[in-house]
This record gives C-alpha cells, structure tokens and sequence, in this order.
C-alpha cells in the first residue's frame, strides 16, 4: 500500500511538473516557424495529455476498474 | 572524363557550404520523419490487433490475470514524459550555445530513460511472477509484444542519445549545424509520445 | 571547367559521389542509381523466371487428374513459391526498385535520389532475402500459399519461419526504397518542375513510395506476429486461447491490398509515357490521371477486407466493403478512358513497346472487370478460392504488371544499355505472349465457374480436357520468355547504336546520351511545361532545349 502511494504522490507531482514545463515549452515556440519546430509542437501537445493521464491516475479518478467486460 | 572524376572528388571531400548544409538537412529530416511515420504504423498495427482480441475476448483481461499496477505505470510513465522535457530542453540549449546546460539535461535523459526501462523490468518480473506470460494468454501476447517494442525503442533510444552525446563532446554539432541531435531528440520524443498512447491503452481503459 | 563543374553538380542535386575506380564499388556495391536499378532488375528478372518455373511445374502437375509428376506436399510448396516469389521479390522489386531507381531521378532531372547509400542498402536486402527464401526448401518449404494463413501455417514446419524471415527482410528494403524515393521527388525536383509539370511515371512512383511506407510495416507487423506465434508459441492467433485467426488476414491484407497497388500504379506510369511518345500526342487528361493515382492509393486503404468476404465478418462489415471496392473502380476507369482518348485520331506508331501497352490496355481492362463481378458479396461468395479468382489476378499481375513491365523493358531499354533491341522478334514476342497469355487464363474464368477451387493437386476428371489445354498454352507462354532473353542478350551484342532517343519522347531522361553519363546531367534542367506538348517547342532551357524529337528508330 505505501508504495502504491508513493507512486501516486510521485505521479501527481511529477505530472504537474511536466506538464507545466510542456505547456511553457509550447507557449514560447507557438510563434516560431520551422519543420522541426511543428513536429515538435505537436510531440509536446501529446506530452501535456499524458500528464493530464498520469496526474488523473495519481488522483485515483482513472484506471481503477479492474475488470471490465470490453 | 577525369576532368568529372577529379571535380566530383573535390566536391565530395570538399566541406559544405551552407546552403548545401541546409539542403542536406532538409532531405534528411523529411526523410526521418517519414521513418517515424512508418515506424508508427508498426505500433498501429499491433494496437489495433490488441483492440480487436480484447473485443473478441468475453472479460478483459482474461480471467485470472490481474491488470498491470497503475498508480507504479502512471510514476514511470512520469519518469519517461519529464526525459522527453530534459531532451526539449538539452536541444535549447545547445541551439543557444549553452553547452554545459546540454551536458546536464542530456545526461538527466539518459538517466530517466533508464529508469524507465529498469521499472518495465521491474513490471515484467511482476507479471512472470504472477504466472501472467508472454505465451500464456491474449492479454499476455499483446502487453508484452507492444510494451517490449516500446522498451525495444526506448533501448535504441537511450543508445541515440549516448551516441549524439559523444559526438557533441567531440564537437561535431554547432547552434547552426545539428541534425543529428535533433534526430536523436525527435526519436526521444516519438518513443515518448508512443508510451502516452500505450499507457492509456493498458493500464487505464 | 572543373570548378564550374562542381557548381553545376551541387546545384543538380543534393549527393555528391565521385565516381567508382574499382570494379565492387561500381557494379556491385555501388550508390548510382542507375546502377542499383540494373542490379534490381537482374536479380527481380531472374526471380520472376525461376517462380515461372514454379508455375510451370504446377501445370505439368495439372495436365492429369491424378498426377504423380509432384506429391500434394511439393504441389503445395510449388504454389507457396510461385506465388511468394512473383509477388515480394518479383513484381515490386522490378516496379518500384528497378524501374523507378533508373527512370524516376532522371525524369526529375536529379543527380541521384535523396539517399544514395539507403539505396544501396535497400537493394542489399534484397539477395539475402532470396537466400533465405530459397534455404528453406532444404529444411521444410512453407506451404500454406502466399498469404500463408494461419492455423495453417503455423501447423507446418519451420519453413514458415524461414518464410517470415525473408519476405521481411525484403520488406525493410521495400519501405526504405519508398522512403528515399518519396523523399526525392518531393525535395529534388529539377527548377521549374511543379507537381502539376511532372511526368506521370514520377507521379506514380511517388504515389507508391507513400503506398510502401504506409503499407509494409504493417505486413511487418503480420509478419512478426506468425514469426512469434510459431517461434514463441503467442497466442494471438489460437483460438483456444482467446486468439483469432481472422485478425492475421485483416493484418495481412492492410497491406496486400495497397500492395497490388504497388504492383500496378508505376505500371500506370509506364503505360502514361509510354503511350503519348507512341501517339505522338499530348496525353488526355494528364491532371486527371494525377489525381485519380492519388485516389486509388487513398482508397486502397478502405478495400482490404474484400480479400474476406468468406470467413464470416457479417453483413454490416462487407456492404461498405464491397460499395468501396466498387468506386475504386471509378478512378481506374479515368485512366483507362483517358488513355484510349489520347489514341483517338492519333497516328500511332505500332513499336514493341506500344504493342505491349496496347496489349496491356485490353488485357487489364478484362482483369478490372472480373474484379468488379468479385467486389460483390453474393458471386465471391461463389467464386471464392477457384479458379476464377486465379484468372482474375493473372489478367490483373500478367495481363496488367507484365506486359506493363514488358513495355517500359522494351522503351527504356536503349536508354541504359545504348542499343537497340531488334523490333521484328519484339513483335513476335508481343503477338506470342498476348495469344498464349489470354489462351491460358481465358478458360481458367470458365473452368473457375463451373467450381474447380484453386490450390488443389488432383481434380475432378470432367475437369481434365480443359486442364490440358491450359497447360499446353502455360508452357508455350513460358517458352515467349526466351524470345526476349535471346533479344536482350543479341541487343547489347550486336543491337544497332540507339541515339539519345530512339522514340523521340520529350521527358527528361531522353535528353541526355545513351546510356546516361554518370553524373546524369550536365547544365541543371530549368523545366517551364509539362513533357506532353507533342509539336511544340521543348520546354527546358539550353542545351535541352535543342534536342531533336524525332523518332529515329
């Protein structure tokens, strides 16, 4: 059980922290062009939905059936 | 005739100018993203074959398999999502010509990306313990076939990020030259965006 | 001079590689396209040979009810062969390998493709590939057929191992072949070349590097999943454990559908050049053609499940399925009547080349149609797995991908080799290939019809008259190779000089010697129109623009 909650403590946090920074990230290069920089955008938009994920998890609202018919 | 041969082998050993550098670089980063594109469709592919054997099964998972622990994958799945900010901003800072502040956020990639792996270990000792195999069941095949080409890419992954790391340290990428490295990073980041997928796949929905 | 060389070859496209000194890194590991494309064809010719061999031995099994010239088992591995082989190392590696490695980068007016030492590596698969392939004859063939479904495939030996191992290996080259042509037509075209200026063999050849990469990693994925449920025993497809076996074909035919795409789309290309040079006309509706390349390869991705009416997928599934297959039909269509209007009150030329594609428009046309009658549920259900559906995609892979082949072989043949072929044994060849290819697949639809399934060693012996007479006509349709084997060997031995362009044709690779020089062109092509304007001025800039169109053949 402890570690079940250190994990959901390091996932919360850890979500928020990332996600903050992916979201930084994609501010300052909205405006900048550049194959690169698009491909990049859209890497980081994924990035920010996966800590939504992981912070959700963490908070115990996602992921909690464990079984499920389909 | 040698008159070609002697030109072409002056062109060849030649350096680049500029403007062939960007042409260069061009061609090779549509043709590396066309390699992720099609490295995607690999993923897709077993996705979709795991989406079609969960429809078909009466109960997923299957009776008797416990499902992955998922507040254990939401914390290493966090460790993988925060390599992929460090190697964002590894790559801002040597277009910045900050070089110590690549060494530092590369090596905390490499680290992450470690840790990662070792916690995927870690989940398939788990697993194999609770008798939940590779061959043992439809779940079994599809978990450890698409997380194990997963762990497989982040494992080349991590390799990419040594390698450009050592070529960096030996002064081989400038602020203006450095396909490499955004290769390496680009990599870095499909293998994470791949795990953002994956991870709602098996152990949220 | 040597400077001003340099900028001419830096501007002319991206790779820059001095030319080879020893003899393995010119002809066998070499990175010139027109290199890697003759060893394409040589090793892809011999393949498409050696599975003809396959083919024949099934015909001489079949000439008798109950033969005992091979036993069901051999009779199984012939099939698995022919099919195996016609397919991934012959058709594809001659379509897009050969053919497009050679002509595409001239057309564009590149110096080389985008990624000359991927291409060499590409190529490089290919033969250990076939190795592999043919190894396994020795430690139990694969059997199951060319799409090798399971459960059995996975019942028989390790050949299936052996099976999966080559055709992916073969697959990596396939997908890097469509990344690095992609990749060049989308980045090296010459100045001036638009999309809407390109020649329609690149427009094909690009249209199938997306169709290859989109589609062979998936196979990739089929692959891997068989190699895995026979190696490591996975269940993904054993039913009684959770697995189905139905998810192999969806998997398998995500990317055989697109595949007989790629088999056929760069032919579309050939047929579009090869036609206008012959009728000395501008070809009908060239952005018509274009687009409908671009939309078959967009619906190919929405028909696979056409390949499965029979294994019980329900109505709601085939109905959309069969109503796309049918409108896949609608852009084949276009080309075929823009074709034939562009020989409308043309003076034609009846050369080989345009014999074959003349040839090729009928033939196809009969293949497509039959398709058509198989996209409906209700006659597949009946015709699935006879001998109908075997005519059906002879008269589409022969009848449309070989006498395709054929023309661009006999067209673009002066151009890298620098000689004629001798015209008279063309048209022998052309008029004995056309004869004895419709004389052995005609009555295969008939025999297809009355319910002789395919893949099967011995028959019923109302079924024997009709058999034989096939088979007469398959070996006689064999012995047509040689007449072209025997051409190409007297042409490169004693065929008259060709002249940089024989055909008077205006696309870009005509306007250089024959065979190109190595470094392709010399002054960077300036396109200002499409190729197609027969009897208007050439549009690219000086020297180019001198150069004479007139046939000289």
């Amino acid at each position: 059980m402890q570690v079940s909650y250190i994990a959901d403590a390091v996932g919360v946090i850890g979500a928020i922290v990332v996600g903050f920074f992916s979201l930084r990230f994609l501010r300052k290069e909205w405006n900048l062009k550049g194959a690169d920089i698009g491909v990049t955008k859209v890497m980081l938009t994924l990035l920010a939905i996966g800590c939504v994920e992981a912070f959700l998890v963490g908070l115990r609202i996602l992921g909690q059936s464990p079984l499920s018919t389909h | 005739m040698a008159v070609h041969t002697e030109a072409l082998e002056y062109a060849h050993h030649g350096p680049m100018t500029d403007e062939e550098y960007v042409e260069q670089r061009d061609l090779r980063f549509l043709g590396f993203l066309m390699f992720l594109f099609t490295d995607s469709i690999f993923f897709t592919a077993y996705i979709f074959a795991y989406l079609y054997l969960r429809s078909a099964a009466p109960v997923w998972p299957p009776v008797g398999i416990e499902r992955p622990d998922v507040n254990l994958g939401a914390a290493n799945a966090i460790a993988l999502f925060g390599s992929g900010i460090t190697a964002h901003y590894a790559m801002t800072r040597l277009k910045e010509n900050r070089l110590s502040g690549y060494i530092w956020f590369t090596i905390a990639t490499i680290i992450l990306g470690i840790l990662f792996l070792l916690g995927q270990v870690y989940e398939y000792h788990a697993f194999y313990h609770e008798g939940v195999t590779w061959a043992g069941s439809t779940f079994g095949a599809s978990f450890f076939t698409l997380t194990g080409l997963h762990g497989f890419h982040v494992f080349v992954g991590v390799w990419f990020l040594i390698a450009t790391f050592a070529q960096t340290l030996a002064g081989k990428y400038s602020p203006s030259r450095h396909f490499g490295l955004t290769a390496a990073t680009l990599y870095w980041h499909f293998v994470d965006v791949i795990w953002v997928v994956l991870f709602f796949l098996f152990y949220i929905y | 001079m040597s400077t001003d060389t340099i900028e001419i070859l830096r501007r002319a496209g991206a790779p820059i590689h001095p030319e080879p000194e020893s003899f393995v890194k010119r002809y066998l590991f070499s990175i010139d396209h027109k290199v890697i494309g003759v060893q394409y064809f040589i090793v892809a010719g011999l393949m498409i040979l050696l599975s003809g061999l396959f083919a024949e031995a099934i015909r001489v099994q079949l000439t008798q009810p109950h033969n005992s010239f091979l036993t069901a088992q051999q009779f199984n591995e012939a099939f698995t062969f022919h099919g195996t082989l016609m397919v991934w190392f012959g058709a594809i590696p001659l379509v897009t390998g050969a053919f497009g490695n050679c002509v595409m980068p001239l057309q564009i007016g590149a110096r080389d493709v985008a990624f000359p030492w991927l291409n060499m590596f590409s190529f490089w698969t290919f033969p250990p590939a076939v190795l592999i392939l043919l190894s396994s004859l020795a430690f139990g063939a694969p059997d199951a057929g060319w799409t090798e479904y399971p459960p059995v495939s996975l019942q028989a030996g390790i050949g299936i191992v052996f099976w999966t191992t080559a055709v992916f290996t073969v697959g990596i080259g396939a997908t890097l072949t469509g990344l690095n042509f992609l990749t060049t037509v989308v980045k090296m075209r010459a100045p001036g070349m638009t999309f809407t200026r390109m020649p329609l063999f690149v427009w094909a050849t690009g249209v199938t590097s997306i169709l290859s990469l989109v589609a062979t990693t998936a196979l990739a994925s089929a692959l891997g999943s068989l190699f895995l449920s026979h190696v490591f025993n996975i269940p993904f497809y054993d039913p009684s454990r959770g697995g189905t076996v139905v998810l192999f074909q969806h998997m398998f035919w995500f990317y055989s559908h697109p595949a007989v795409y790629i088999m056929i789309i760069p032919i579309f290309g050939v047929i579009s050049e090869v036609i206008p040079t012959f009728a000395r006309k501008p070809i009908f509706g060239y952005k018509l053609i274009a687009y409908s390349t671009v939309s078959i390869a967009l619906l190919s991705f929405m028909v696979w499940a056409h390949h499965m009416f029979t294994s019980g997928l329900g109505p709601w599934v085939t109905l959309p399925f069969m109503i796309l297959t049918m409108i896949i039909g609608v852009p084949t269509g276009i080309k075929i009547f823009s074709w034939v209007a562009t020989l409308f009150g043309a003076n034609m030329r009846l050369t080989t080349p345009m014999l074959f594609s003349l040839g090729f428009l009928s033939t196809f046309t009969l293949g497509g149609i039959t398709g058509i009658m198989l996209a409906s549920v209700p006659v597949d259900w009946h015709e699935h797995a006879t001998y109908f559906l075997v005519a059906h995609i002879h008269y589409v892979l022969f009848g449309g991908t070989v006498m395709g082949v054929l023309s661009g072989l006999y067209y673009w043949w002066p151009k890298f080799t620098g000689r004629m072929m001798s015209e008279t044994l063309g048209k022998w060849h052309f008029w004995l290939t056309f004869i004895f290819f419709n004389t052995t697949f005609l009555p295969m639809h008939l025999v297809g019809l009355v319910g002789m399934p395919r893949r099967v060693a011995y028959y019923d012996p109302a079924y024997h008259a009709i058999n034989l007479f096939i088979s007469i006509n398959a070996f006689i349709l064999g012995a047509c190779f040689l007449l072209l084997i025997f051409n190409m060997f007297w042409s490169l031995k004693k065929g008259p000089a060709a002249g940089p362009n024989p055909w008077g044709a205006r696309t870009l690779e005509w306007m250089i010697s024959s065979p190109p020089p190595y470094y392709n062109f010399k002054e960077v092509p300036e396109v200002y129109a499409q190729p197609y304007g027969y009897g208007e001025p050439l549009p690219y800039n000086a020297p180019y623009d001198q150069m004479s169109t007139t046939p000289t053949y």
